[in-house]
């Protein structure tokens, strides 16, 4: 009898993927209790950079050394000696971007297909090129081939950094000590 | 019941944790979720990842920008465990310590003396294996409370039902000690699992009702586990009971330190190699660091990929000149497969056994790796030297001189490679040939990397009835060397002959009482007595208080065991008492016949700091 009902759970435990219980698990989170507010006071602050902008070069250098490769005088190289390195700095590049930015299109089309642009469109977001006219595109709304999907940032999330971190360092210099 | 089940796969390269929500189930649906690990990534700032490395970086204070390893629940500034301490070890080899398990399997030194980082100058830094594993579990804890428990106490971590993975190949000491570390930070309900097994039952939860059509009784799963420090064979026998399949482990390998991580390595040093003969500069740590990881991607990418005939690697240069300073070269699939293939994997016969020599002598700087890569020659001495022990468990076999399973189950992020399963199976079926035996199947494997953790969160719900057990018991049987009672002959050691104490296959949460009498056992009171202790993987027909011969083939010598009996000097006369705990560790006692208290034996004999062992090692390392 035991072993019966045993297995009639077990069975039930094998058809739940893991991913779908994630989803339960942030709902189990309650709120920190009053007795914490002494611990929750004691936490490390986490922060972000003020140079934002600055940051963004660091990744670049951290992950891909873009730095390195833009301050660098490529003229004596071959062409086959740069492209060698770029697929490195090219890896990493595309990691920040990934993570940091998730970079998508503004119209997610393959480049010379024909696209509808609604009236009412964000200037901002879709360019108008060519031949335009002297009706207002933005009432009418207007028809014409993708030239550039456009790009944007779906959501920036920059990580936080030490509050030792000298803002204006894109990257450490290093000295190498020998024992 | 507590109100979480939890599973930790606490690896040799890699952590991670899974459990079980027991409220939310109530009877319908039991989820085995896997955690993401909060750790630091780069210099002040926090991200989950579905695991910790198991790593460490010592930092001195001052050699960081302020706050850079602060974790969100506390400040923190002399270490770090996980993802930035590998990332900063690459660049400090000297205050980076990584693979502290592996030392808690080592007969040579003891895992509470301070010796890691193994090379560093600094002596005051350095922290013992066992520490560091504590720093590990700590960092767990602290991740779980911060995530889930989030100040209850009832739901810290510690207070909920635990298990812990450790290899199948922990010997006693190395599952006590994992114990201790665990205890020491106030885990209050503790298992321990083996993790080939773990793999087993994340098998089963993954496969659902499906798994008793995948196998049947009289099968004989093997388990391949290829991790990134270590490798690990079991054997799972599928048995039947009232008629239902019962799943058994009936063999367990030897402790190998190689994995993943070797092969990487290899790979590197193949393309430094290939460098330096064509006159390039001699790589860097840092440079090699980086070749390292790029061997990685390249060995998956070509594994995964059969068109690939090569993979550019390229070595960019340490200065501010990424191009100038850069070496392009290649990964050929030819150098892969000579030396992944062929180098670990190689097919070879059935006779072929690893030509490694056990060592005994102290290293103080290294592990003591596996100086035989071929994982292949280790598993055709793990299949040869149970055949005869398979032959006494599983009676209904047909003998052979290798056993060739039925099924096989991988498991470690190694197999992720198609090309690495087949090979294995390539040379099963070479084997099962030359046997003339059927060939065997491969059982689907999936999360490989997660596995073991949700497996040991899995049997959690199992223990309470919600699932299916394996059995197995001990692994090991157990020895202590006794001097047999003769006449001094001068020039000539008295024979020695060793006493069983835990035989194989004792279950768990049962007692061995061992007479001395027949032996005339007995210890100085007011001393320190030592035993030689002694194991093996192989001899399962010795029963409890057995005396057999030692043979170092198959009796594998531990550090010894010490007992003491405190009070006024005399001879006590005593018994022996093997435990073998619920949680899965083995407890001894000498038990003082006279007045029948029991005194514990210790395994984890702890040494003099800067004793005898460091000066023995420095003298060999002189030689």
């Amino acid at each position: 009898m035991r072993l019966t009902s045993a297995f009639s759970y077990f069975f039930k435990i094998l058809f739940q993927g893991e991913a779908k219980a994630l989803a339960g698990v942030a709902k189990t989170q309650a709120e920190p209790s009053a007795n914490n507010e002494q611990a929750a006071q004691n936490r490390p602050k986490f922060q972000h950079s003020q140079l934002p902008a600055v940051q963004v070069l660091n990744l670049f250098q951290a992950n891909g050394r873009l730095i390195d490769f833009l301050k660098e005088d490529i003229t004596p190289y071959s062409d086959a000696d740069i492209g060698a390195a770029v697929r490195d700095i090219h890896a990493g590049c595309r990691k920040v971007l990934d993570k940091h930015f998730d970079v998508q299109p503004i119209i997610a089309k393959n480049e010379g297909d024909s696209v509808a642009v609604e009236a009412h469109f964000d200037p901002s977001k879709i360019e108008l090129v060519g031949n335009l006219t002297s009706q207002n595109a933005s009432e009418t709304g207007a028809q014409g081939l993708l030239v550039h999907k456009g790009w944007y940032a779906a959501n920036t999330h920059l990580p936080t950094i030490a509050d030792g971190q000298d803002q204006t360092v894109i990257a450490a210099a290093q000295v190498e000590v020998k024992a | 019941m507590s109100q979480y089940v939890v599973g930790i796969d606490l690896g040799t390269s890699n952590t991670a944790l899974s459990y079980v929500e027991n409220a939310e189930q109530s009877g319908e649906q039991i989820n085995v979720v896997s955690m993401p690990i909060p750790q630091v990534v780069a210099a002040g700032s926090v991200e989950e990842r579905a695991s910790l490395p198991s790593t460490v970086y010592l930092s001195s204070g001052d050699d960081l920008p302020h706050g850079a390893l602060n974790l969100p629940w506390r400040s923190e500034d002399t270490s770090v465990v996980g993802y930035f301490a590998r990332e900063q070890g690459a660049k400090v080899p000297t205050r980076y310590i990584h693979s502290a398990k592996s030392w808690f399997c080592y007969s040579g030194i003891d895992p509470e003396k301070k010796l890691l980082p193994p090379n560093t100058p600094e002596k005051n830094i350095k922290q013992s294996p066992f520490e560091i594993a504590k720093m590990i579990l700590s960092h767990l804890i602290e991740s779980w409370n911060e995530k889930i428990a989030q100040g209850d106490q009832q739901k810290s971590l510690i207070n909920q039902e635990v298990t812990i993975c450790v290899p199948a190949s922990f010997d006693a000491r190395a599952r006590n000690l994992t114990v201790k570390a665990a205890e020491e930070l106030g885990f209050a309900n503790l298992h321990l699992l083996e993790e080939p097994q773990a793999a087993i039952y994340s098998w089963i939860a993954s496969m659902g009702r499906d798994w008793r059509n995948q196998v049947e009784k009289g099968d004989l799963i093997l388990v391949v586990d290829v991790g990134g420090g270590t490798s690990d064979f079991s054997l799972i026998a599928v048995t039947e009971e009232e008629g239902e399949l019962q799943l058994r482990r009936v063999a367990v390998g030897e402790h190998i330190l190689l994995g993943g991580d070797n092969m990487d390595l290899s790979l590197a040093h193949t393309v430094a190699n290939k460098l330096k003969q064509q006159g390039h500069k001699k790589l860097d740590d840092w440079q090699l660091a980086g070749l390292v990881q790029q061997c990685r991607v390249a060995k998956e990418e070509l594994l995964s990929n059969d068109e690939l005939t090569h993979w550019p690697l390229t070595v960019l240069g340490r200065g501010s000149s990424v191009i100038g300073g850069s070496i392009k070269t290649d990964l050929t699939r030819d150098e892969l497969n000579q030396l992944l293939l062929e180098g670990f994997f190689p097919l070879v016969e059935s006779s072929e056994v690893p030509r490694e020599k056990r060592r005994w002598g102290f290293k103080s700087s290294g592990l003591p790796y596996s100086s035989e890569p071929a994982i292949t020659k280790h598993l055709a001495k793990f299949l040869t030297q149970h055949a005869e022990l398979l032959e006494q468990v599983l009676p209904d076999r047909a003998y052979s001189e290798m056993i060739i399973p039925t099924k096989v189950l991988f498991n470690g992020g190694v197999f992720k490679a198609q090309a690495l399963r087949n090979r294995i199976m390539q040379q099963l079926n070479n084997w099962a040939d030359e046997q003339a035996v059927a060939e065997p199947d491969a059982l689907s494997s999936i999360s490989l990397d997660l596995a073991v953790a949700n497996g040991a969160a899995y049997l959690g719900m199992a223990r309470h009835g919600r699932g299916i057990r394996i059995k197995g018991g001990s692994a090991r049987s157990y020895y202590i060397a006794i001097e047999s009672a003769e006449p001094a002959i001068p020039g000539f050691e008295p024979p020695v002959q060793a006493m069983c104490i835990v035989p194989y296959g004792m279950e768990e949460g049962t007692t061995h009482e061992i007479s001395g009498e027949e032996i005339e056992l007995c210890l100085w009171t007011g001393q320190v007595g030592e035993f030689d202790f002694l194991s093996s993987t192989t001899r399962n027909h010795d029963q409890a208080g057995e005396l057999c011969e030692i043979d170092e083939e198959e009796l594998e010598f531990h550090k010894p065991i010490e007992a003491e009996i405190k009070g006024e000097e005399r001879i006590a006369q005593i018994d022996l008492r093997a435990h073998f705990t619920d949680i899965g560790v083995l407890e001894l006692y000498c038990v003082d016949r006279e007045t029948q208290i029991a005194h514990k034996i210790e395994f984890n004999v702890r040494e003099v700091e800067d004793g005898t062992v460091e000066e023995n090692a420095e003298q060999e390392q002189t030689i």
